[in-house]
């Protein structure tokens, strides 16, 4: 994809993403999600209401939960990214991933990368079952109900630790 | 890593293939330029400037394409194929169905807000958007209509060239009426509205067409529900030949009825990419899917009720009138699905229900998960407490004495179904559902308040008719290295088809499920397909995948009994091989037998081309999946918030292929009945603008309000397919709107307040509150 606009201007943007340094020149409005996806081929992370409502886009930027729809990727030169598609990388990574599959927190599974990237954030900080909560609150899930959501991110986070 | 099911490896670690995560090799993308006038002329559109922006490769508006891609008629999608046989059975003088015909780009008139009117393709999508805002659309504006009543008025202006606003007015009837409601000794009748709602999967819409200049046919992928389907109005409208198309259903993120339909956006893509010979790519927005794909229930009844003295119920006549805006490509399937589960798990000797769909200048209208079953249990359920309040009966002891029970088992309702069969119910134990729900929630006549909150109970029983036909197929290859292929033309949605039909064809073959994989909605894999809607996969493709695996059984069986020289029943097929009973070590593996049914194997006698099956499953009729639900709620009186303190789902689907996926059907289809009941409305104005067409105004329901849902499985076996089983994808779903406003009705019962539409919003509840009497 070329991003040429020609009234639009460009500009470099160097990020690492996943563990890996990334130095892209880019249409200065491209968003964080499609510097992700079209850029990078990391289709991970999912769009699925372009204004920050619905949470399939989440990601981590510089380690907090950030919405990659709302973001321009030029405002976060020099910014530490991270995706799904790292998860898997670390142990309790994959212990999150297989407590998503293991109480069915899944079913179409767009919903679930932006899901999964809140919890990988919440998960490096001894969450109390409230927060758990407002986190799932913060993201739209159409298929399962939350319940197996809800079971899901208490297994993986280990049970409250309130 | 571990995962339980064989989609989750790639979903869970971002390798699902969605339709937006397919790029390829020069494509252009496409974006519509959609009405913002609900109804008017078109008088011109200005597209050179948008032409002539850098990076745009082609504007086109309606007539320009008019002569290339036809307008979609109906579908026969769902029960779209059976309203033929449907109206032969009600016969000439119960109604009359209507069907406009929908322009791929508006030509002339446009008849709702997003209805598209001109298409830019473009190098990239930002371009493409700015394009599609530099396009000027001229219209000259008409009357437009947002309510299906004002739509019925002798002077309202006309969407079509017909007499009236009318597209579908049917009725049909059992027993005698007029009758029992004259000498009746309780009559209770009201109004009662499911609002318009959005099906509102995560992932919207889209679709890619992909030319092939080696084989001259084209790739279109389609997060559709119906490829098989989707493929045929492509030909259809395009008037391509079938075989230069397949159609791919690649990972579909949510679909509930938004995707089951043929759209113009999939007729118009293919034949872009084929004029341009690009690849092309469209991916619906968020507010497309609000305006663009189809909505749903938006359903008004006047229903009455006649009780005994003792509260048996005698008869119900009910007219209900369906809002289904400019277009109802599968006409009669919500409305008469509606009457159709109308009577419930009740016995109701004596019914007329007439049906009137309505067109007006709102987004076109199809079913959505439930399909005019939440409407129907809505207003029947609603009727029963509002009619057992006025005339002193428990609502529970009512519903129990009046409940269809297993040894009534099979019971004729009386009225046919939307096959044109008649309703029979196949099995099930109505009365011992809903008395299990009764025990299981503990229901109290009157119950404490909580914090201070008045609590209620509310009541809600079902019937679904599942597993509809015509069809569905399956085609099972055998692969050298043992590899088990079963395509179904099933597709999936999330319903974990991989998991669940490999281990069907597993058990039968005596293999494990990680030999088995399953290819569904692609139109290459098999030549007839209908696809994943109505609650209709497991019982159609579940038993033809069982016929399918039946029929390589059979072949090997035959093959292998007569080089061992022992019977057939003795050939045993058990722990990735297959051997003979008590001889163990007679057994071949299954490289070795597929090896001798390949035309390597030189046998000039053989007569196929190694180890396949191809089945299909025709379900005479529907089979019914029947429960109640019991939700137990507090109402805060000051602000008119609802908490759901309690949810019990008693449900009987017949044996359980797989507890948990059945399990997150029904927790699933629960959190979108509890959004109907309380927070979704999509809402309109007097010119029918849509007010709310986004995440933030479209409340849907948030993990916060979603109980704990306690599910009892009762598992009466169906007789109409052979694994006994009945479809589970919608009947979360469809008593809850009813059992949460009963509970609302139940807890404010000191205020006398009912409440008769949805959502039972707190402005809604507070409002009644404040005058003290129903809305």
């Amino acid at each position: 994809m070329s991003f040429s606009g020609e009234i639009h201007s460009r500009l470099d943007v160097e990020m690492t993403v996943n563990g890996v340094r990334t130095l892209k020149n880019i249409d200065a409005r491209m968003l964080l999600i499609d510097f992700l996806r079209v850029e990078l081929g990391l289709t991970g992370t999912h769009n699925g209401c372009s204004y920050g409502v619905c949470g399939a886009c989440t990601v981590l930027v510089d380690g907090e939960p950030a919405r990659s729809c709302l973001a321009l990727a030029a405002q976060l030169d020099g910014a530490m990214i991270e995706t799904i598609e790292s998860v898997s990388h670390t142990e309790r990574g994959r212990e999150i991933l297989e407590a998503f599959s293991r109480c069915r927190g899944l079913q179409c599974g767009f919903c679930t990368p932006g899901i999964v990237m809140s919890l990988v954030e919440l998960d490096r900080r001894s969450p109390s079952s409230d927060e758990i909560e407002d986190m799932i609150d913060g993201h739209l899930c159409r298929c399962t109900g939350y319940v197996a959501i809800k079971r899901a991110a208490s297994e993986a986070l280990g049970g409250p630790r309130s | 890593m571990k995962f339980v099911r064989r989609e989750d490896d790639r979903l869970l670690t971002g390798r699902g293939r969605f339709l937006d995560d397919i790029e390829t090799h020069n494509q252009v993308h496409i974006r519509f330029v959609r009405s913002q006038v609900a109804h008017g002329r078109i008088e011109q559109i200005d597209v050179e400037q948008a032409r002539s922006l850098p990076g745009v490769v082609a504007v086109w508006t309606g007539p320009e394409i008019i002569d290339h891609v036809r307008p979609l008629g109906p579908s026969k999608a769902d029960g779209g194929v059976f309203e033929d046989p449907l109206f032969a059975v009600l016969g000439p003088d119960a109604g009359f169905i209507r069907h406009a015909q929908r322009p791929i780009l508006a030509v002339g008139t446009v008849r709702y807000v997003g209805e598209p009117i001109a298409a830019i393709a473009a190098c990239d999508p930002y371009v493409a958007e700015d394009a599609a805002a530099l396009v000027e659309v001229f219209i000259e504006e008409l009357p437009a209509l947002s309510d299906p009543f004002a739509a019925l008025a002798d002077d309202a202006v006309r969407l079509y060239d017909w007499p009236d606003n009318v597209c579908l007015d049917l009725e049909v009837a059992t027993g005698d009426v007029e009758g029992v409601f004259a000498s009746a000794a309780h009559r209770t009748r009201r109004t009662v509205h499911s609002a318009r709602l959005s099906c509102s999967p995560l992932e919207g819409r889209g679709v890619i067409a992909v030319p092939d200049e080696v084989g001259g046919g084209i790739t279109v992928y389609s997060s559709t529900q119906i490829p098989h389907m989707v493929r045929d109005a492509i030909a259809d409208g395009l008037g391509w030949p079938q075989h230069r198309l397949r159609v791919v259903a690649p990972d579909v993120g949510g679909g509930f009825g938004a995707k089951a339909i043929p759209y113009p956006e999939e007729l118009f893509v293919p034949w872009a990419a084929r004029t341009l010979n690009r690849p092309a790519k469209w991916v619906e927005d968020r507010y497309e899917h609000f305006v663009s794909a189809i909505g749903s229930r938006d359903q008004i009844h006047d229903i009455e009720i006649a009780l005994d003295s003792d509260g048996t119920i005698l008869g119900v006549r009910d007219h209900f009138v369906s809002d289904v805006g400019a277009f109802s490509p599968l006409g009669v399937v919500q409305p008469y699905n509606t009457a159709a589960h109308l009577a419930g798990c009740y016995r109701v000797p004596n019914m007329s229900i007439r049906m009137t769909s309505v067109v007006t200048n709102k987004p076109p209208l199809s079913p959505y998960r439930g399909a005019g079953r939440p409407e129907a249990v809505f207003a029947m359920e609603r009727i029963i407490d509002i009619a057992c309040r006025e005339h002193g009966f428990d609502p529970a002891d009512v519903r129990l004495a009046n409940a269809i029970t297993s040894e009534e088992i099979p019971y004729s309702v009386g009225i046919p179904y939307r096959d044109g069969k008649p309703i029979v119910y196949d099995s099930g134990d109505f009365a011992g559902c809903l008395s299990t729900a009764l025990d299981l929630a503990e229901v109290l006549p009157d119950p404490p308040a909580d914090r201070g909150r008045p609590v209620g109970f509310g009541i809600a029983c079902y019937v679904e008719g599942t597993g509809i036909g015509p069809f569905e197929s399956a085609e099972i290859d055998m692969l050298e290295d043992g590899t088990v292929i079963v395509a179904t033309g099933a597709c999936s949605q999330g319903q974990s088809h991989e998991t669940v039909f490999a281990r069907l064809a597993a058990d039968v073959l005596g293999v494990t499920a990680d030999r088995v994989i399953v290819v569904g909605g692609d139109t290459s894999a098999t030549s007839f397909g209908w696809g994943t809607l109505a609650s209709r996969s497991a019982v159609n493709a579940g038993s033809a995948i069982q016929r399918a695996s039946e029929s390589i059984v059979e072949q090997v069986t035959e093959e292998l009994s007569s080089l061992w020289e022992v019977g057939p029943d003795d050939i045993v097929f058990a722990d990735n091989k297959v051997s003979v009973a008590g001889t163990p070590s007679v057994s071949m593996s299954w490289v070795d037998v597929i090896a001798r049914f390949s035309p390597k194997a030189g046998r000039p006698d053989a007569t196929r081309n190694g180890l396949s099956a191809s089945a299909h499953f025709v379900p005479e009729t529907v089979t019914f999946a029947n429960g109640a639900h019991v939700a137990k709620v507090a109402v805060d009186t000051d602000t008119g918030q609802v908490e759901i303190l309690d949810y019990v789902v008693v449900h009987d689907c017949g044996p359980l292929l797989d507890e948990e996926v059945v399990n997150g059907q029904i927790e699933g289809g629960v959190a979108q009945g509890l959004g109907a009941a309380l927070f979704e409305d999509l809402a309109f104005d007097d010119n029918a603008q849509p007010l709310n067409p986004n995440f933030i105004d479209y409340i849907l329901p948030p993990a916060s309000a979603m109980p704990e849902v306690r599910i009892h499985h009762v598992e009466t076996r169906s007789p109409r397919n052979p694994l006994g089983i009945k479809g589970v994808g919608e009947a979360g779903t469809i008593p809850v709107p009813a059992a949460v406003l009963n509970a609302i009705d139940h807890a404010l019962r000191e205020h006398r307040v009912e409440v008769h539409r949805t959502p039972a919003s707190p402005k809604m509840i507070t409002t009644l509150l404040a005058k003290g009497r129903s809305s």
